[in-house]
């Protein structure tokens, strides 16, 4: 058994950390924030354990197999996490959880890929797992398509280097973390640095925990490889990812979410750096330009011509020597780029998100394929901090027309979410809010294009719905931002990457269902810390419909991440 | 080496053997035998009875028909007990337990589950006298127990019952919790809140007794394990040996495989039992070169002592019941069992562990709201959470005068929500107040307080020369085999002088041979289950003279066993 590095379990706390935390049989881990040395326990336990949520009193971490991969890669042994775990713990460490953390981390590291010093077209395997293990590890490497297995030496073997990506994702499947020491080809190199004063004359630098998210990215064994960064709406997701590319030198290929995002993207590539606006590309459906910064959507590389046609735009993750490429919004990242991400491992990797929550169980995939999470920042932390606005959450709940309701009590069942959604009757409210926000940037977000429409007409404000061209949507936003119009519609368009950093009361009137992720991003859009103080976000719902059902799922995510919502009746 | 051995270390040793004998069931006084491993004869044995019922190691009760039987004394059995495990205890070390059976949740939250389920629900019975399938069906959702584990037990339940649930129905029936009253079961508000004004380790211990009591079956082997598994030494959290332990219970040769695998199924599923009743964990020990060398078992001392500390300022239930903003809510292991009957009555449970976690749902409020309860919770709410509660009490008494009307028009005076349970099954075992029976079952036992009347120790004592047992003298060979046929009968030693020297032997049988007969028995000390005994045969021709070593039994201290009759030997 190791000997424990002390450093690493912070000898000097542990008789303090004592009680911190409560350690559960399946590995979760709640934290009690009231504890005086939370701050310090907390920054341990992230490295080998996943915050699942931090509402108010306790923050609850799990512990899991990735989790302890990810702490191994740093350099965490399976005594040093269970002696820590021990020295936080308020009452006893399972015996259970003890044993799994020290056979996962024990599988960590016996199986090596590494490059070949002859062949740039094949791969190192070095396998030190026990017999048994070896034997089904190396049965499953061997039926991947295209893989080549051939047996150097015992334990070392040589694989084609095509299935890099595919070999770390199956293998993680079947419980088998591999340690990619094969690095990463440095790109095409470009030079460049930060603007320190922008075109304004204001200056600017990076925020302490920018910096620190990464540094702990460039900084995995010195590798600059691959992983993800969570930070919360408003946290500057994008300055990050301008803070890696300055490190790491080299042309960047960017995804994102939507076009708004993509020219917030070159702007602020062109606003904070040296790097030219002719050295941006812009790769859509306007414009196909391939240039060292090349800045995309997803679902342009997923664009078919015909149903069953070939991705043609696939092909831009080859169309230059990238060294790095960032997948914004990585919680959306489709299933036709993950595989197209595999093939490209020689690439560094960077996710950002700030709902690292997918509803298709690709997690794994995010881990095998992006890389482990790196860096994840609770929301209520980095508004103490003052670096996001304080939010202040309200559900209104309003009554329906006698009409209405008999018409929505009539209805099939699949009909009555819209009905209520579409309620006539949350105009008035909306208009009530405006008043008492007479000075705000307001945004009114919702789900149904009609219900927009009208509410627009009603409020003569503008709305920006999908329809709307690209150029016309840009000019609204930029009227926005400069304050030119202080009321601005928007559908679902804008749940994602939109930057308004202005805007501080969102009136959200209808949403998809129960989405988690949906609720957290339409908050996130008025995050951007302001002047003025605090933010509000109001969530109008029909009162006694479906609607109000799934508003309280919607707002779960929210509430794991510490806000509370005050609900009130529309009369009040 | 001090040949008298002292009454401290006489006991014991006594008290092993017939531990080894009969656990702790009853026994007559013929029942105490030979023990030829640890050199002591049953006349010993017999001879000590008076002494260790005077000592109050063992005990007297009577059976149905008033005949009195002996057995060991609780204090006693776990006295012995705690010595023997005490040697095959090491300290625990996570990294060397590697746990194959974790620990389920504890028994008495699981019940109180059960209790707030059948407080709700009743438990509703077909035409044919047995469980719905319904009411079978959701109870297997809430037992903590497979069926097929629980095989080894060899319990019976009632027709048509999954031994998974009858066991836990019956675990409240003797908990007094559940009763079954003019044909229906009850829940005993007084009995239950008994209970609920426990602490975990006294419920915890309760509990343990009432399974040991109940769903063991009255065999020696079963009686043992239990003892040795269950004695306060074995439940400090330490790691035990589970093979040295079962090793020091003597198997007899001529024990049947099929009953060696009968054993084996029912002590895996009495730990497994253990383990699901949150106490204890069974697992493997690893050696230092990372193998698995044996394997052992630990119970989790947290459940049966107080080590629950208050390490921070936690003191009130406002800080051990936690409202997160998302109406989840932490429960610390600190919260007393009535609190969590409440949060079983009022919330879901999400998960039970070192800290549960129970959320607060519409659904169960409302039920309970329906039920006539109320939230009594003494924590405070967060705003949205309370306005959440005023909705769902605004939207349960509508619904509530809604059904009063309906009710009333249907001219039913039947109430919503009876409150108490419904008619169940008769049963079909003997018992019909029971849902299990152990196999075989311990029949009940009185104290036996008439005169202390034993019977006599040495049968026919009067009639044996007084010569045989007081000096060592020769005898024709008929006469000599008369007194050893005399010693096998009594199961008492004999010495013997061969050509130069005297021995001590526990004779077992004579055999008959051409020229005479050879006796047959172990070769060992006078003094009480000292020496290692050696079995031997001596043919009639040799030996020379003998006397028979018969125990003193009006001796008051066991030190002086034999009194001066056997003096000479010592």
């Amino acid at each position: 058994m190791e000997t424990p590095d002390i450093d690493k379990v912070g000898s000097e706390h542990k008789m303090t950390m004592k009680g911190a935390a409560i350690i559960q049989r399946d590995g979760t881990v709640l934290l009690d924030k009231q504890h005086p040395f939370f701050d310090e326990v907390r920054l341990k336990l992230i490295q080998f354990a996943e915050l699942v949520k931090s509402p108010a009193f306790y923050y609850t971490y799990k512990i899991t197999p990735l989790s302890i991969w990810n702490a191994a890669a740093t350099g965490w042994t399976g005594s040093e996490v269970v002696e820590l775990l021990q020295a936080i713990s308020r009452f006893h460490v399972p015996s259970g959880l003890i044993h799994n953390i020290v056979s996962w981390i024990a599988r960590h590291g016996k199986l090596r890929l590494c490059s070949n010093p002859f062949d740039p077209n094949k791969l190192d395997l070095y396998c030190t797992l026990d017999e048994a293990d070896s034997l089904i590890v190396i049965q499953k490497i061997a039926a991947i398509p295209h893989s080549n297995l051939r047996q150097v030496a015992e334990g070392h073997y040589e694989i084609n280097s095509v299935v890099r990506g595919l070999l770390k994702q199956q293998m993680l499947v079947h419980g088998y973390p591999i340690v990619d020491e094969a690095g990463y080809q440095k790109g095409a190199p470009l030079s460049f640095s930060w603007k320190c004063t922008l075109a304004t004359g204001q200056q600017w630098q990076l925020r302490s925990y920018q910096l620190e998210a990464a540094n702990t990215f460039i900084g995995q064994g010195g590798t600059g490889g691959s992983g993800v960064i969570v930070m919360p709406c408003g946290a500057g997701k994008t300055i990050v990812g301008l803070a890696i590319m300055e490190k790491l030198q080299c042309e960047t290929l960017i995804l994102t979410s939507n076009l708004t995002s993509v020219h917030q993207w070159i702007h602020e590539v062109v606003t904070k750096t040296t790097i030219s606006s002719g050295q941006i590309g812009e790769y859509s459906g306007q414009h196909k330009q391939v240039k060292p910064i090349t800045v995309s959507t997803y679902q342009m590389l997923t664009y078919r011509k015909q149903k069953n046609g070939e991705q043609v735009h696939l092909n831009l993750f080859n169309q230059r020597d990238w060294g790095l490429i960032i997948y914004d919004e990585v919680h959306l990242l489709p299933a036709p780029v993950f595989r197209a991400t595999a093939d490209i491992q020689g690439a560094s990797r960077l996710g950002l998100t700030a709902t690292l929550v997918r509803e298709d169980g690709c997690e794994k995939d995010v881990f095998s394929l992006i890389g482990p999470k790196w860096y994840d920042l609770p929301w209520r932390e980095l508004e103490g901090e003052g670096y996001i606005a304080t939010a202040k959450c309200y559900e209104i709940r309003v009554g329906m027309s006698s009409e209405d309701r008999q018409r929505y009590e009539q209805s099939e069942p699949k009909f009555k979410f819209r009905l209520a959604a579409e309620n006539k009757q949350k105009l008035s409210v909306i208009k009530e809010l405006i008043s008492k926000h007479p000075h705000r940037q307001i945004l009114i977000i919702g789900q149904y294009v009609n219900q927009l429409r009208q509410i627009a007409s009603e409020l003569e404000a503008p709305v920006i719905t999908g329809a709307m061209p690209q150029l016309e949507r840009d000019q609204l936003f930029e009227a926005y931002r400069q304050g030119e119009i202080s009321i601005l519609i928007v559908s679902k368009i804008a749940n994602f990457a939109v930057n308004l950093p202005d805007a501080s009361v969102a009136i959200q009137i209808s949403g998809s269902y129960g989405s988690r992720q949906e609720e957290a991003q339409r908050l996130g859009r008025i995050l951007r810390p302001k002047a003025e103080g605090e933010a509000y976000f109001y969530s109008i719902v029909s009162e006694d419909t479906k609607e109000q059902e799934f508003a309280a799922q919607r707002q779960l995510f929210l509430l794991e991440q510490g806000y509370d919502y005050q609900i009130f009746d529309s009369k009040e | 080496m001090d040949n008298v051995l002292k009454e401290m270390e006489i006991t014991p040793m006594l008290l092993k053997a017939i531990f080894l004998q009969h656990a702790g069931l009853p026994f007559r006084l013929t029942q105490l035998e030979t023990n030829m491993e640890m050199g002591i004869c049953g006349g010993e044995l017999r001879a000590a009875v008076p002494f260790l019922l005077r000592e109050g190691k063992l005990e007297a009760v009577k059976n149905r028909s008033g005949e009195l039987l002996l057995r060991m004394n609780k204090e006693g059995l776990i006295m012995l007990a705690n010595q023997w495990v005490a040697e095959d205890l090491i300290p625990y070390d996570p990294f060397k337990f590697v746990s194959d059976m974790e620990c389920g949740e504890n028994l008495i939250y699981t019940l109180l589950r059960w209790l707030a389920w059948i407080y709700y629900n009743g438990l509703a019975i077909t035409a044919k006298g047995t469980l719905s399938r319904k009411t079978i069906t959701a109870l297997q959702q809430l037992t903590p127990f497979e069926d097929v584990q629980l095989k080894g037990l060899q319990l019976v339940a009632q027709d048509d019952l999954p031994i998974s649930i009858a066991l836990m129905l019956d675990i409240l029936v003797k908990m007094t919790v559940l009763q079954l009253e003019a044909g229906q079961w009850k829940i005993q508000d007084a009995n239950l809140q008994d209970w609920l004004n426990l602490d975990l380790s006294s419920a915890n211990k309760k509990l343990l007794d009432i399974l040991c009591q109940n769903y063991v079956p009255a065999r020696k082997y079963q009686q043992q394990v239990v003892a040795l598994l269950t004695c306060t030494n074995a439940q400090q959290g330490e790691i035990c040996l589970l093979d040295k332990v079962l090793s020091k219970l003597q198997h007899t040769a001529f024990i049947t495989s099929a009953v060696e695998k009968e054993q084996a199924l029912w002590l895996d599923s009495w730990l497994y039992v253990l383990g699901q009743c949150g106490w204890l964990e069974r697992g493997k020990l690893m050696n230092d070169l990372n193998d698995f060398s044996a394997t052992v078992f630990r119970w989790r001392e947290d459940q049966f002592n107080q080590m629950y500390e208050i390490t921070q300022e936690l003191n009130n239930v406002e800080q051990l019941l936690i409202i997160q903003p998302d109406f989840e809510i932490l429960v610390s292991p600190n919260v007393d069992i009535a609190t969590r009957y409440e949060l079983e009555l009022m919330t879901e449970c999400v998960y039970s562990d070192v800290m549960s976690q129970y959320r607060l749902t519409k659904r169960k409020y409302c039920l309970a709201l329906q039920s006539g309860l109320s939230w009594g919770l003494p924590v405070d709410l967060p705003a949205h959470i309370s306005l959440a509660i005023s909705d769902w009490t605004k939207e349960t008494h509508l619904n509530k005068a809604k059904q009063t009307i309906m009710i009333e028009d249907q001219q039913t005076n039947r109430p919503l929500h009876e409150g108490t349970l419904k008619k169940v099954s008769k049963g079909r075992l003997a018992d019909d107040t029971q849902f299990v029976q152990s196999n075989p079952q311990l029949p009940p036992y009185l104290p036996y307080t008439d005169k202390l009347n034993l019977p006599q120790i040495f049968p026919d004592l009067e009639r044996v020369p007084l010569k045989w047992r007081q000096q060592l003298s020769s005898y024709h060979h008929s006469t000599l085999r008369y007194l050893i046929e005399q010693a096998i009968t009594w199961q008492i030693k004999i010495e013997l002088k061969l050509k130069e020297q005297c021995v001590c032997m526990i004779p077992t049988n004579i055999c008959e041979e051409l020229d005479g007969w050879r006796v047959v028995g172990a070769m060992t000390s006078p003094i009480v289950g000292l020496g290692e005994p050696v079995l031997q045969s001596i043919p009639s021709h040799q030996c020379y003279g003998a006397k028979l070593l018969v125990p003193d039994i009006s001796a008051d201290n066991v030190s002086t066993f034999y009194s001066d009759s056997c003096n000479n030997m010592l």
